[in-house]
């Protein structure tokens, strides 16, 4: 079990040195010069080359990726080129806004898809799981940008209960998340449903009925516990994805985190933000999902024996 | 090797009813897809107008867009154009970035799985690793990325999206040909002389095949959805090319005046979105042994 | 006699196991660890041997289906080791197996035609015609009717799926054919039909057989000589009369008193073999078969046997052979 912690651990040690390059790459690739672009167009050649030889832009391309990697270890991620302030800081603030917008979708999510997977899963095959799970097909269909501007006409302009955009409390905080939340529940309801059926099929599951169970009693004590390992491991990546930006919804929104910065990072060609941003995500999906087969060990006895 | 029926055979028609009637996600997905098709490759015929031409009479005497109804069926939009024509070029976006890019991480994604999955060992190890790092990147942040360092146009969206999103049918195809590297009819291949690369794509590849479409169709869908976000967002398809993402774009600037530039192209998306993962869903079902046809 | 087709020598074929967190090899399976034989043009060799002996893994790394770990194959005067890939792959018309599963041997998406033209096709041989014309000729070989060409193996039963595993092995007229437990997986009214099948196949095309088989009855009916395998080693190798009338190893003597004699009358002794088949991965010190013999001595847990000729043309590896 331990040695199984330790590989995972190497294991996502490795995915994040590939993440590092494949971001340096990306960094390396945008064809405008970032010596031009601090130094104005107007710089003339030697200036030009001092800038470069101060970001050691002259060194090999080996070097230069050595030297991120220091840079990295020590927590230093650039100098944004439009806010003039370190990455790092920029992105804690952001992050701290993006936070509870993450949390409050994901918690929407939960709150609709388990509920409804769970009365699918019951009702398979009758009208009642029809309807619904055509439902889900739509919303999963459906692009977030736009279920968040449909919300926003009906429910901030139409009817004006919700404000239109911004961050002013707890009623701001609501169609954004539930945006999320119908997309992204009618995931999860699939994916409970189809575990939930197929523990249904399992013998142990007709032991119970045969034991003189009741339905409520096979469904909670049975069924749900084990079908409900694999919307636990989808959850915990889930909720790594939402915190590295939201940012369609903050977009729409006018929500002021992580995802509307890589937006004007993205306008102003601020690579170090993007690729701050970039990696931040990344780093995050990692980690979760790290988190999660961590979690496994403990939740799933089969893994333990391994 | 009989045929099982007695009788006459049925007609046509008749049996087509039945095979709807059975899968009925699948032909409703697949009559989408066809609509869809159709309009974007005849969108010239079925459109009523050119989509960049701004009509005097396509607004309103205070300069707002027209709603929709009379001589613009469904609206006109803040320069005027009319956009039941914008929406119907919009599809021909849509299916090109959405089939071309999964056509290019069908071809990464399978290569590297087929690889991956048949040599196992060291190749392996590298090639699940990389995997690993690209599925960690949240796919539109990625793509988002790639396109600000590529430049944003429609054959940049297209390249991006695609370059970086094999990584879950690299790990399918993989999971797939471990499964059926071990069936004797694999060994036979090799013994009767055939090439690695043989083997590989002729016998191993056709017999994984279903799986791999069924995401492709999946695919599909969610890249029309990316190529909409991008455009959406001012990094993808350029005015006055008209995509549903940049017309959903111009709708979010008007939308509490003219609504309708928002939901037409919006819905045409969902629309078309929803197709493919019918299609895809109903492919799944036929392909699961516990549905087989008796 | 004829001369030798096939000789093996020392072969040996190791799975590595791997643990931990750098995946380190801690130790292999040694599913042939050392077999030598030779098979003389036309004859059968008749492999028998308990589930995990080796004897399937032995046949497939013969034909470098598995790749051997160490040893030297020679086939017709050629180091099939050496081989470059190339080479291997026009070597493998001269090779061919027939394998145990019939429905996970043939591919799904083939027809009965196309599995028997596909050998000649990757080997470039003939006209389309040409090629058709011998897809029909092997069908009425193997007693098929040519018209099944166009049908695919889901369409058929276990035997008639074998005996196209078996026309598919013969397309390329092959000297030397495995056939990994051919019948095992067939109904037993079957059996009988391929088995005669395959001698009358033998007979037409001078065929060499490598008989892999657990089935001590099938083996005595169609071989010349018989190999016996315990434990990714060889216990003995005789011609087939001499091994039943007077086996020499105690693990043969105990395979052979369990086989069902037709006739009420006759008396015999039971050889039952205590403790179960140690594990490949941790073979006993000294002979294999120390842990279960019936007839070991002191010196059976510390020293190999070896491998003896202790009547002319028959081996065995056994301190005291009875």
């Amino acid at each position: 079990m331990l040695s199984y912690i330790v590989r995972r651990v190497i294991g996502s040690l490795i995915v994040l040195l590939l993440i590092t390059a494949i971001a340096f790459a990306l960094a390396y690739l945008v064809p405008s010069d970032p010596a031009r672009m601090i130094a104005g167009v107007h710089a003339s050649a030697a200036t030009l080359a001092e800038i470069r030889h101060k970001l050691g832009l002259d060194k090999p391309v080996p070097v230069q990726y050595v030297d991120y990697l220091g840079r990295l270890l020590r927590g230093n991620l650039g100098t944004s080129f439009i806010y003039d302030r370190p990455v790092v800081s920029l992105l804690k603030d952001k992050f701290l806004a993006t936070l509870p917008l993450a949390l409050a979708a994901w918690l929407a999510e939960l709150l609709i898809g388990i509920p409804l997977g769970i009365y699918t899963a019951r009702r398979a095959r009758r009208s009642a799981d029809y309807l619904v799970s055509a439902l889900a097909l739509v919303g999963l269909s459906m692009p977030v940008f736009w279920l968040g501007l449909i919300l926003l006409y009906w429910f901030g302009f139409k009817l004006p209960i919700f404000p239109l955009g911004g961050h002013t409390g707890f009623m701001s905080l609501v169609l954004p998340s539930l945006t999320i939340g119908i997309v992204g529940a009618a995931y999860y309801l699939r994916l409970l449903k189809s575990s939930m059926l197929e523990v249904m099929g399992n013998d142990y599951i007709r032991t119970a009925r045969a034991k003189g169970a009741g339905e409520r009693r096979v469904v909670w004590r049975h069924v749900v516990p084990n079908a409900v390992i694999p919307v636990i491991t989808y959850a915990g990546i889930d909720i790594g994805i939402l915190m590295g930006g939201l940012i369609m919804t903050e977009y729409t929104f006018n929500w002021n985190g992580i995802g509307a910065l890589m937006y004007e990072a993205l306008q102003q060609s601020d690579i170090p933000v993007i690729m701050g941003t970039v990696l931040l995500a990344a780093v995050l999906v990692v980690l979760f999902n790290l988190v999660v087969d961590v979690l496994y060990v403990f939740l799933d006895p089969r893994i333990r024996c391994d | 090797m009989a045929h099982a029926a007695a009788g006459p055979p049925k007609p046509l028609s008749g049996r087509l009813w039945k095979s709807m009637r059975k899968f009925p996600m699948l032909y409703l997905g697949g009559g989408i897809i066809l609509l869809l098709s159709v309009t974007a490759i005849f969108a010239p015929w079925i459109a009523h107008y050119p989509y960049a031409t701004q009509f005097r009479h396509g607004l309103t005497a205070s300069g707002t867009p027209l709603p929709p109804g009379g001589r613009f069926v469904w609206g006109t939009d803040d320069l005027g154009r009319d956009v039941y024509s914008r929406v119907i070029y919009g599809s021909r976006v849509s299916m090109v970035v959405g089939v071309f890019s999964t056509l290019i991480s069908l071809v990464i994604g399978t290569t590297l799985g087929l690889v991956s999955g048949y040599f196992g060992g060291f190749p392996d190890m590298v090639i699940m690793r990389l995997t690993d790092a690209v599925l960690a990147f949240p796919y539109f942040l990625f793509a988002m990325a790639l396109v600000a360092v590529l430049g944003p146009s429609e054959r940049n969206v297209l390249l991006a999206i695609g370059v970086i999103g094999w990584g879950v049918m690299a790990r399918v195809v993989r999971g797939q040909v471990l499964a059926v590297k071990e069936f004797e009819y694999v060994q036979a291949e090799k013994a009767i002389g055939a090439s690695t690369f043989r083997i590989l794509f002729s016998v191993i590849l056709p017999n994984i095949l279903g799986p791999v479409i069924v995401l492709a169709a999946i695919a599909v869908g969610t890249n029309m959805v990316m190529e909409a976000g991008l455009s959406f967002l001012g990094i993808g398809v350029q005015e006055p090319v008209p995509s549903w993402g940049n017309m959903i774009s111009a709708g979010l600037q008007a939308f509490q005046y003219a609504p309708w530039l928002f939901l037409i192209p919006g819905l045409a998306l969902t629309l078309a979105v929803l197709g493919f993962n019918l299609f895809g869903d109903g492919l799944r079902d036929i392909l699961d042994p516990r549905n087989a046809s008796r | 006699m004829s001369p030798e087709l096939l000789t093996v020598h020392d072969l040996k074929k190791y799975f590595p196991i791997r643990r931990g967190v750098l995946q380190r090899t801690v130790g292999h399976v040694r599913a042939v660890d050392g077999v030598g034989f030779s098979v003389r043009s036309g004859e059968t060799l008749g492999v028998v041997g308990e589930s995990g002996c080796g004897k399937s893994t032995m046949g497939r790394a013969v034909l470098r289906l598995v790749e051997p770990s160490a040893g030297r194959i020679v086939f017709d005067g050629k180091d099939v080791l050496k081989l470059t890939p190339g080479e291997m792959r026009r070597m493998r018309r001269e090779m061919q197996i027939v394998f145990q599963d019939p429905y996970a041997s043939l591919n799904p998406r083939y027809s009965i035609g196309k599995t028997l033209m596909e050998p000649m096709i990757v080997h470039k041989l003939f006209t389309r015609e040409e090629r058709m014309k011998r897809v029909y000729s092997l069908l009425e070989k193997v007693g098929l009717d040519p018209d099944y060409a166009n049908h695919f193996p889901h369409e058929f039963s276990g035997g008639m799926r074998q005996r196209v595993g078996i026309a598919r092995a013969l397309a390329l007229n092959p000297r030397l054919v495995v056939l990994d437990e051919p019948v095992a997986a067939l109904d037993v009214s079957v059996q009988s039909q391929v088995l005669n099948l395959l001698e009358d196949l033998q007979k037409e095309f001078n065929l060499t057989y490598i008989f892999i088989t657990h089935d001590l009855s099938v083996v005595r009916h169609i071989s010349n000589r018989v190999m016996v395998m315990y434990l990714g080693n060889m216990a003995e190798l005789a011609d087939v009369e001499e091994l039943f009338a007077q086996p020499r190893h105690p693990y043969t003597r105990a395979l052979l008193s369990a086989v069902p004699i037709p006739d009420p009358d006759y008396k015999r002794e039971r050889i039952i073999l205590e403790g179960d088949l140690p594990s490949p991965a941790n073979p006993p010190e000294g002979c294999r078969f120390h842990t279960r013999c019936p007839a070991k001595r002191d010196v059976c847990a510390q020293e190999g046997p070896g491998w003896r000729e202790i009547t002319p043309g028959h081996f065995a590896a056994c301190h005291f052979p009875a």
